[in-house]
């Protein structure tokens, strides 16, 4: 199930932003409200192991991903305190907590440089070795060991994992080749 | 009516929410029982959201909520941070026009989100906690005409 973590964060942002969209009737405005998290405690990441780490990461990169969103940077965090190994300890929080509004601001100006979605439209980017696709076919298929035994993996096939909270699927499809 | 007017001024009211659970929680009360709250001065316009399990937004002046995690219930664990993220906007407040806009109100929408592993049925977008979320959400939009300002996940 760890797989599936990084569909339910970002779907999540999408429908929470679409339920405000639709009890403001301001779409525009609640597809841009700044989205923030930060990393799990890295003690408790040691320590649980492969499924910790895999959330670990999607919580860090939400930003890559999800327009105006971001994660905390970790990056200097104080040495733990205590031997509590799930918990941020008290110097830490307060140490997260003055990166709060710091961080707000780099969400707030995180447009990705994608296009508008509309409510309930869920617009699924995705990198090939960190660059955009070099083809149109390379945009909805690309080689990979992900299941292991594939020898194809289709960039569609992703898609049924953005389920709507209405249970529902909408999806607007646009590729960015590169040059 | 004799000619008469009513005037009506409708509150502009802005939330923030701050989402997390028992992470959140440890750090508060050090907080509490340390330092208590230095980040936030009394501010009238400065509310939080009360019991999140019975539906019931209790407006609570920060910082005198209290810290019970109570099983997720009541959400006040997160003050801490709160504190400290809505004195940030608060401060942005002075003299010209705040980041998040003008406001009369500032809600600080506490809500335990609960088995954040996602591995939960619950958190699912059919989930019982994950349509709980977002019916409060809407609560705060369309009854008390709240406009989001920002949503802080603590996972």
């Amino acid at each position: 199930m760890a797989s599936l973590h990084k569909y339910y964060l970002d779907n999540f942002v999408v429908n929470v932003r679409d339920v405000i969209g639709d009890a403001s009737m301001d779409n525009e405005y609640a597809q841009k409200i700044p989205f923030v998290t930060f990393r799990l405690n890295p003690e408790f990441v040691t320590t649980t192991g492969a499924n910790a780490v895999t959330v670990d990461n999607d919580l860090a990169s939400i930003g890559t991903r999800v327009p105006y969103t971001a994660s905390i940077d970790i990056t200097g965090l104080p040495a733990p305190l205590d031997t509590d190994t799930t918990h941020y300890d008290a110097r830490q929080m307060v140490w997260i907590a003055d990166r709060f509004y710091s961080s707000w601001l780099v969400a707030r100006g995180n447009n990705l440089n994608i296009p508008k979605v509309a409510n309930g439209e869920y617009l699924v980017s995705r990198q090939v070795s960190g660059t955009w696709y070099s083809d149109a076919l390379q945009a909805i298929w690309q080689p990979s060991a992900t299941p292991a035994t594939a020898t194809l993996y289709s960039i569609l096939g992703d898609l049924w994992k953005y389920k709507t909270s209405r249970n529902t699927y909408k999806f607007k499809a646009r590729f960015l080749l590169q040059s | 009516m004799n000619g008469s007017t009513v005037s009506l001024k409708v509150k502009r009211r802005k939330f923030v929410v701050m989402a997390g659970q028992s992470n959140v929680f440890f750090g508060a009360k050090w907080v509490r029982d340390n330092i208590g709250m230095p980040y936030v001065s009394f501010d009238p316009r400065l509310k939080q959201l009360g019991d999140n399990t019975t539906g019931e937004f209790r407006d609570r002046i920060i910082p005198l909520g209290n810290f019970a995690q109570n099983n997720a219930g009541d959400t006040s664990y997160a003050s801490g941070w709160v504190s400290k993220l809505a004195g940030l906007l608060l401060n942005h407040n002075d003299g010209a026009t705040p980041l998040i806009g003008r406001y009369d109100e500032l809600i600080v929408a506490q809500i335990a989100i609960g088995s954040t592993g996602w591995t939960d049925g619950r958190w699912r977008p059919s989930g019982t906690l994950y349509q709980s979320f977002l019916k409060k959400i809407r609560i705060l939009s369309t009854e008390h005409n709240a406009e989001c300002v920002g949503i802080f996940w603590a996972q």
